[in-house]
């Protein structure tokens, strides 16, 4: 699967397409991690290029947030309705800084 | 499931095929007027559902799984059938929502988006056979 990544100040911006399943979570996961070990201050997850997530998508991203350590952030954004669901049926939303943008996520 | 399933289709028990699947579903529930967010939802426990097998019941050997989907009376009627040995429902179960460890989720998710689930009496020479129901209203 393909992995867009920008950097904007600070932050490390990753931008998964299409869709994250079972049989693309491991290079999700890899890509996550990498970030998140490189030691960047805030570390988004942008959503908006996504349309499908299954639980293997979800899995990683709580690995990602479980890494991450104070004062350094995790934040999520962009994401489309049924992807909100997703997050929503699992409980994550209540977990994890979720916001609607990344103008949003940079400034939160 | 009342007369011949709308979709009913053998699959690869890999994780490469779940798009694959995914897409006959959402097809085959489009196909009997099912509004989107249902569709979704189907479409997301299905995948979770094969994930399953294809984890645990086959434990990533390979094999296949049937997938049948089906309308009756204000419900949408999923069966997926496996070659697997056969499961035991009692130890699928959830996990706490933290747990890092792959495959609870899964079956958080499809406990939560349908609306019935449970393991049936398999077909002759099949491993196991997971049916789930979702109540789709006056569609049948």
């Amino acid at each position: 699967m393909e992995i867009k990544e920008e950097a904007i100040g600070e932050a490390v911006v990753l931008i998964p397409q299409s869709r994250v399943d079972s049989a693309t979570a491991k290079v999700f996961e890899g890509k996550v991690v990498a970030v998140v070990n490189s030691g960047a201050p805030r570390v988004i997850i942008d959503f908006s290029d996504l349309d499908y997530i299954s639980s293997a998508g979800l899995r990683v991203v709580l690995v990602g947030a479980k890494m991450t350590r104070a004062p350094r952030k995790f934040a999520l954004c962009g994401m489309k309705p049924q992807i909100r669901e997703i997050f929503d049926v699992s409980g994550f939303s209540k977990i994890l800084a979720i916001h609607p943008d990344r103008d949003t996520a940079l400034s939160a | 499931m009342n007369g011949p399933p709308l979709l009913d289709r053998r699959f690869a028990a890999r994780p490469d095929r779940l798009r694959d699947i995914r897409s006959a579903v959402a097809e085959a529930a489009g196909r009997l007027g099912c509004a989107d967010r249902i569709v979704q939802d189907v479409v997301l426990a299905v995948d979770e559902a094969c994930q399953n097998i294809i984890r645990h019941a086959y434990r990533g050997l390979g094999g296949d799984i049937v997938v049948q989907l089906g309308g009756e009376p204000g419900r949408l009627v999923v069966r997926l059938i496996d070659f697997a040995p056969p499961v035991e429902p009692a130890r699928i179960v959830p996990r706490a929502l933290d747990d890092l460890r792959p495959g609870g989720l899964g079956t958080h998710f499809i406990r939560t988006v349908m609306d019935d689930v449970a393991f049936l009496p398999p077909p002759p020479g099949a491993g196991n056979l997971l049916q789930m129901v979702k109540w789709i209203g006056g569609a049948s």
